[in-house]
Formats: C-alpha cells, structure tokens, sequence
C-alpha cells in the first residue's frame, strides 16, 4: 500500500510544522525501534507497539506481541480503524486522515503528551543502585579495618604496656586477689584458646607468664610456682636430647582447654621408650611402646634382705616366681579358709576376707600398713603365764620382752604367793613372810629358769616364731633371743602407680591369688595380663584405653629438681624478710 | 564475568585447589602432635603461612583486575582461581585453626575470613544465575525503556481521569508523584514497596468503578487497565532493581570484610609472637 505519514510538530506560537513521508510498504509498523516504518522516539514507547494493515474490509491496528494499545479511548488488542480514529502509542497520538489521491493510508503522528517531565521526576524520585544510596564499600573497608586495628590491637597496646605498670609478683598467686582496672582485660582478644584449670587464677594477667613480647615463656617461669618438681632422668648422669634440654613449653603446650597442660598421649612416652637405647644408649631399661602390645612382664622389687632392706628387681615368670623374703612367716590360706578361723574368747569362728587386714588408705590408692595390735593381736595374744592370763607382752621389742618375763618372774619369786604346782615351797609360800639369804638366792634361781623357761617357749614356734624368724644367741651364759625384721611390701612396683580404689568392682582374688597361698614368700602380683585382660594401649576399643601415665609417672621426685635447690629462678623476687617486732 | 571462568583451562584451577585441600586434610590426618591440633604446631605454622598467602594472593585480585591486560596469567586465569582457591583457603585455615574457636582476634579473622568467602561464593552464584533472570524480567528493554513506559501511562492516566471525578484525579496523581522505584538499601533489596501509591491508586479506584455506569464505567475500566499495566510494569522494574541489588550486594560485604580481614590478619599474626 502507498501511505502518507505526517509528523506534525507543535511550536511555541501555535503553529503546526508537518514533515511527510511518503512510503510503499505492506503494513505500517509502530514502535521505537529502528525496524519500524514509523518511527516514534523517546520514551514511553515500546520498541514495537503495533502494525496498521490495510485488508478488504477497511484498516486495522494490531498491538504487537501480547501488548494492548488504546484505540479511540478503548483498550484493545486489535480493533478497525477509520478515517478520524485515534490510536494513542505512548505519548503519540495517530489520527487516520483521509488519504490524498494516490494514496492508500494516511496518517498524522504527533507527539502530544511529552514525557520528559514525567519521567524525569519518576526518575529523580527512583533510587535504582546501590551505588546511589551513598554506601561506599570503600569507607566501609576502611572502617572496619580501622575498628579491628584500635579494638584489637592499639586498644590492647596501649593497656598492656603503657597504662599498665610493669608487675613482678613475689608471688603469681597474689595476682588472684589483684582488681582489674577495666572489667575486661583489654588482651583477652589476643588469648589463642582457654588457658588449663589450675593456671585459670592467672587467665587475666598474661604478663606473669608471656613477660617479654616476642619471646616464648620462659622455664624460670613456669618453675617459679613449680620449684619442686623433679626431672624425668637424670640430666647429669643422663642427658636425653629432646628431654633434659628442652623448655617446659615443648611438652606442656598452654591454651589448649582446661585439661591439657599435662602431657597424656601414648605417643609421647613411646616416641622414646619404644627404642630407648637409641636416645640413651647406657640405658637398663627395658623398651615399652603400648601396653597392650608391648610392655614388659612386671618386675615387682622383691625384699631379698630383710635385715638390709634389700630389694632385688625379679620377673614375674610362672616357671620361677619370685619368693619374696619379708622375714614374715604368713600363710593367707590358713587366715582365709571359708569355715573361718577360732578366736580366742569366742563361740563362733570368724570369717575373714581381705579387708580385715587390708585397710585401705584414707586416699584410697593403696592400704595402711599392717598393725600386729590391730589386726592380729585378736586372735595372736601374747600372754605368756597360764596363772596370769591377763598379763601380755609388748609386740615388736623382744629385748624388753625378756627383761619383762625376768622382773615378773622374780618379783613373783621373791614375793611368794605363786600359785604354779612345780614351783619350789619358797616361791609359793605366803607373802609377806622374811626370806633369808639362801632362800632368796633359790627363789631367784627358779625365776632365772622360769624366765628362761618362758623365753624359750614364747621366741619358739609356739607364739613369736608362728609369724616371725627368732635368732637365739648365748650371752653370758644365758639366751638371747633376737627378731628378723620384717619388711612387708608397700609398693612392689615403686614406679607404677595402681589405684585400688578405682578396681573396688572387682574381687581382690581377681589379682592376688591369696586364698591359695600357704606362705609368706608367695609375692601375690598378678602378671601383667591380667591387666590386659582389661586394659589396652591409648586407642583401645574393647578394653580401656589406657596411655603410660595411667601407671607411671615422668616427673620423679627422686631425680634432681628442675630448679636446683637453693637456688631460686630468677622471674621470682626474693622473699620478704620476716618482720620480727 | 562468565561462567565459563568455572571450567577455565579445563579445570586448572579446581584440580590445584582440591589438590592443595587434600594435601592438608592428609596432612592433618597423618600428624600427631603434642596435644590438639593447632595453629602452634609446625603443621599448624605451615598451614597458616599458606593460608596468610593465600589470602594475600586472593586479595591482589582486586587490584589485578584494574590493571587490564598486564601479567602473564590472563584475568581469566586469576578469575578462576580465585574461585576455587578462595574455596580451598577456608579448608586451610579451618585446619590451621585446628578447629579451636573463641572469643578472640583470631577466630575474628576466621570468622572475617569464612564471611568474605561466603560472601564470593554468593557473588559467583549471582554473576552466573542473575543476569539471565534479569534479562527475561526486563523482556528485552533496558530500565530506562520500563520506566519511560511508567511514565507514558502516568500521562495516559491523566487523560483518563480527566473524565471521572476529583478523587479518582487525586488518586492518579498521587500514583504518579509518589510512585518510585527502588529506593533505600532495603527497599532495592526486597524487590517491592508495600506504599505503593500506584497499587493504591489502582485499588482504590477498582473499588469506586463498581458505582460508575455509563461513560464513567469506560472510562474506570480503562483507568483500571492502565493502573493496573503501571503496576505491573512496576513490578518488573523492581524485580530489576532487585536483582541487580543483589548482583551488587555481596561486593559490600566481600570488599570492606576482606580489608578488614587483612587487618584481623595482621593482629592475628603479630599478637600470637607477641604472646608467644
């Protein structure tokens, strides 16, 4: 079709200008773009608002794609158009005019609604980036940046080194009951993880222990509150690298939580003890790297000497068991047997079991020494004449056991009285009647054999030696008796350490074969496993996992102290002088 | 920025970031040291080096990227890797940390560290799923073409109410003196303004039509018709500030935080010698 389109512009005076264009084409296209037959720049209008065709019927405008355009003041999608329509696109207005001869369509398009002003406001008012609200990631970087240097380091300076005089404490334990000048300590964000329990009384004073910046903790630091704590091994005799010229620091790692200061990891005690003689080739020691796998067979230290109080380190092998030499003779089985035992003054026999005996310590770790007073002298009485039961003999001191039976005897024979059948008349005479000479000297006579007498039955079998061994000697023609000291067992194993009273749930016969053991010399320990029957090394998962300090301990208090008596680390002052008034 | 930065040189960058994570979880698997892990052991000392360096490298893309076509490695080079070692550091430094956590400088800058990260990853998700979104919101126009066709019906309403009463008159041009697009952080961010006055507008006078009969109720059906094309033209255009709010959103978290991670770095490194 030829169409004739005339862009009509409104000037100021009221004058209309036309500019026309005249084109062939099949349909009229509307629309912003540039593919458009007509084209209606400026905002406000859709890059292709619609087409006008020409058909048999008349004119039509059809809105491009779902688009919808007001026609006439009617909104429509595609509607017929006549000479006089108004198709309003934007802020255009087409009107169909009445074509001119030649031509198919004729148009007027004017822009009569402009939208500058529309749209300039709607813009100024729209804030469509983040860019225009005024945040600037740039100031932010800088701000944040900036509250992170003052809050957590300049802040922290200042206080810890300037505002805050320079503390030596004769004591770190004063810092406990010291107030803080701010409620919190303004270094608390340089705290790398929860410091260990025992050092929480220092948690706010970082300065006790991290004196110098930049230098790691120093041992005369930690030894000024742990001064007697002893070396693992003897760093004279037995320099160990890796153990006896390292700082504390290199095991006793700080800030790791509340338990974790003291070193309890399998792999640090195997690390050497595994292949020792590497680290310390003089070593006698045997090597041990987990105790379920690998730990030697217990060797309990075994009294071999009671008289010395020797000991002798021996194997628990079952084909030569250790004997033990206390001086004690002592067999359980008798004192256990499930009938029980006679005592003395009593209807019925008493059962006995182990804790009769054994008591345990207040602590619970291991048992109270044995007493003859009280846990034997119940039934064992030391009385020692028939006609005087009630008269004992002290325990423990034969030389004044001997001398008690003389005095007794002579006092009785020179006091008359007694009341013995075999006693010659003087001795059982009247008290109270005069001796002559001759008579006092018989009566004394018959209290040397009396006495004798009784010293020999009392040191034998019979009372002293049922439990003890007795030595006889002759001394000035008279006997002498004598007691082998006893030495009973308080640690078979002094460098491991077993709690009973964690093992309460389990029967005492579990370990100590007692009930079988007819003599004294039995060392009653059970072999090492019996203890693995339970326990297994540090990553055990059937049986309880169990690392060498379970058992043992490193800083022996026998070995050298780390700080050398006498001489004080230097981090302390010196105490106070006593003030005497 | 294109997705095509995910597979640059056939993954390059992703086979050297998951080799870097495995190597260290191996590392931290293996290593026994004294007590927990932590940053103090010479595995944790190692892993933090890397980690510091790590940061460091990552961080030089900010300036890199301005410097256009210097270096050997292209932007494209540093894109990705970027991504996927910025992936990696936060399994590096989560094992430097040896997972021990506190109300202190140096989880500040884990937690600075694990935000800035995040924050990346968030980008990239935006920089790859976004503009599509934008693109078909928008149907082909730019905001600018939106927002000139919310102004043309804004006039074409004045015309419209020229023939009703006073307060549909007021109604429409308060719908088109109030109405906005965008506006505050929030407000770009939700995507919506619930004072519309267009929408309100558009309610009200749905509400008034139902009394209108004659020429009245043409004329309030098809000012409903606008309003209701100008609300729905603002929508898109909301959607559009929206999304392109996020596009730009985590860059105001990604940047000042990695400043100011730098700074956590620094005190970080400095105070535990300080403190040794």
């Amino acid at each position: 079709m030829d169409a004739l389109v005339s862009f009509l512009t409104r000037r100021r005076d009221g004058a209309i200008a036309s500019r026309d264009l005249e084109l062939t084409t099949e349909a009229l296209h509307f629309g912003r773009g540039t593919g458009n037959e007509v084209e209606l720049p400026g905002p406000g209008v859709m890059l292709k608002e619609g087409v006008l065709h020409k058909r048999p019927g008349g004119l039509f405008f059809e809105s491009a794609k779902q688009g919808s355009v007001v026609v006439d003041d009617k909104v429509v999608r595609t509607a017929p158009v006549g000479i006089g329509s108004r198709i309003q696109l934007g802020g255009y207005d087409v009107i169909i005019l009445n074509p001119p001869p030649g031509k198919d369509v004729a148009v007027s398009v004017e822009l009569t609604r402009p939208l500058d002003d529309t749209l300039e406001t709607l813009k100024a008012r729209s804030v469509t980036s983040l860019q225009d609200i005024g945040v600037s990631k740039r100031r932010w970087a800088w701000i944040s940046a900036l509250v992170v240097l003052l809050l957590f380091f300049a802040w922290p300076l200042v206080d810890t080194y300037l505002l805050e005089p320079e503390i030596r404490y004769d004591n770190p334990m004063e810092v406990a009951t010291e107030r803080e000048p701010w409620p919190i300590a303004a270094d608390v964000a340089w705290v790398s993880g929860e410091i260990s329990g025992p050092h929480k009384f220092v948690a706010k004073h970082c300065n006790v222990c991290h004196e110098t910046p930049f230098v790691q903790v120093r041992n005369a630091v930690c030894l000024s509150c742990h001064e007697t704590t002893g070396h693992h091994v003897d760093p004279v005799k037995m320099p160990v690298s890796g153990i006896t010229d390292v700082g504390c620091q290199a095991c006793h790692k700080e800030h790791e939580g509340v338990q974790h200061i003291v070193r309890n990891d399998q792999a640090f005690c195997a690390g050497c003890h595994d292949n020792l003689k590497q680290w310390a080739p003089q070593t006698t020691l045997a090597n041990v790297g987990h105790f379920g796998k690998d730990h030697p067979q217990f060797s309990p230290a075994v009294v071999v000497d009671p008289r010395t109080l020797r000991t002798e380190r021996m194997v628990l092998e079952k084909a030569a068991w250790p004997k033990e030499n206390s001086g004690l003779t002592f067999p359980h089985k008798k004192h256990l047997v499930a009938e029980g035992i006679i005592v003395p003054g009593q209807k019925d026999r008493k059962v006995l079991d182990c804790g009769n005996c054994h008591m345990p310590e207040p602590r619970g770790l291991g048992f109270a020494p044995i007493s003859m007073q009280r846990d034997c002298m119940g039934c064992h009485l030391l009385n020692f004449e028939p006609t005087a039961p009630a008269r004992t003999l002290p325990h423990g001191q034969p030389a004044e056991v001997q001398l008690i039976l003389k005095e007794f005897y002579g006092d009785l024979a020179l006091r008359g009285g007694a009341v013995m059948e075999e006693a010659p008349a003087i001795v059982r005479r009247r008290p109270g009647t005069q001796l002559t000479e001759s008579e006092r000297l018989e009566a004394l006579a018959w209290a040397d054999r009396k006495s004798a007498e009784a010293g020999e039955r009392i040191f034998s079998k019979s009372v002293c030696g049922a439990c003890h061994t007795v030595t006889k000697a002759e001394v000035a023609g008279r006997p002498q008796w004598d007691i082998v000291p006893v030495v009973l067992a308080d640690r078979w194993m002094p460098k491991g350490r077993f709690d009973h009273v964690r093992h309460l749930a389990q029967d005492c016969g579990t370990c100590h074969a007692a009930r079988a053991s007819e003599t004294a010399s039995d060392v009653l320990l059970p072999q090492i496993q019996t203890c693995q029957n339970c326990h297994g090394g540090e990553r055990a998962e059937q049986k309880v996992p169990s690392t060498c300090i379970t058992c043992h301990d490193f800083h022996f208090a026998n070995q050298p102290r780390m700080t050398a008596p006498g001489q004080r680390p230097p981090h302390r002052a010196a105490p106070r002088a006593a003030s005497t008034p | 920025m294109h997705i095509s930065i995910l597979f640059f040189r056939n993954f390059l960058y992703l086979k050297i970031a998951a080799a870097l994570a495995v190597v260290a979880l191996l590392a931290y698997t293996i290593d026994e040291p004294l007590g927990k892990p932590n940053g103090g052991t010479w595995l944790g000392y190692t892993l933090g080096t890397i980690g510091a360096l790590l940061i460091l490298w990552l961080t030089w893309f900010g300036v890199r990227k301005r410097r256009y076509g210097k270096g050997k490695l292209l932007l494209e080079d540093w894109m990705s890797g970027h991504v996927y070692l910025g992936v990696a550091l936060l399994v590096v430094a989560t094992l430097h940390s040896g997972l021990q956590f506190g109300w202190n400088v140096h989880t500040l800058a884990y937690g600075l560290m694990t935000f800035v990260i995040l924050s990346g990853l968030f980008g990239l998700y935006a920089y790859i799923r976004l503009p599509r979104l934008r693109t078909e919101n928008r149907a082909g126009m730019t905001l600018d073409d939106v927002m000139g066709l919310i102004a043309g019906i804004s006039k074409e309403c004045y015309d419209v109410a020229g023939r009703l009463d006073d307060e549909v008159g007021q109604l429409v041009q308060k719908a088109d003196a109030d109405t906005r697009v965008g506006g505050s952080f929030w407000r770009q961010l939700s995507g919506r303004d619930p004072n519309c006055a267009t929408t309100h507008a558009l309610d009200r006078v749905r509400e008034l039509a139902e009394g209108y009969t004659g020429a009245d109720a043409d004329a309030g059906r098809q000012l409903i018709t606008l309003l209701a094309r100008k609300a729905e033209l603002l929508r898109r255009a909301r959607r559009d500030v929206q999304l392109k709010a996020l596009l730009d959103v985590w860059l105001y978290v990604h940047i000042p935080m990695t400043i100011a991670l730098l700074a956590a770095l620094f005190v970080h490194i400095v105070t535990v010698f300080l403190y040794w």
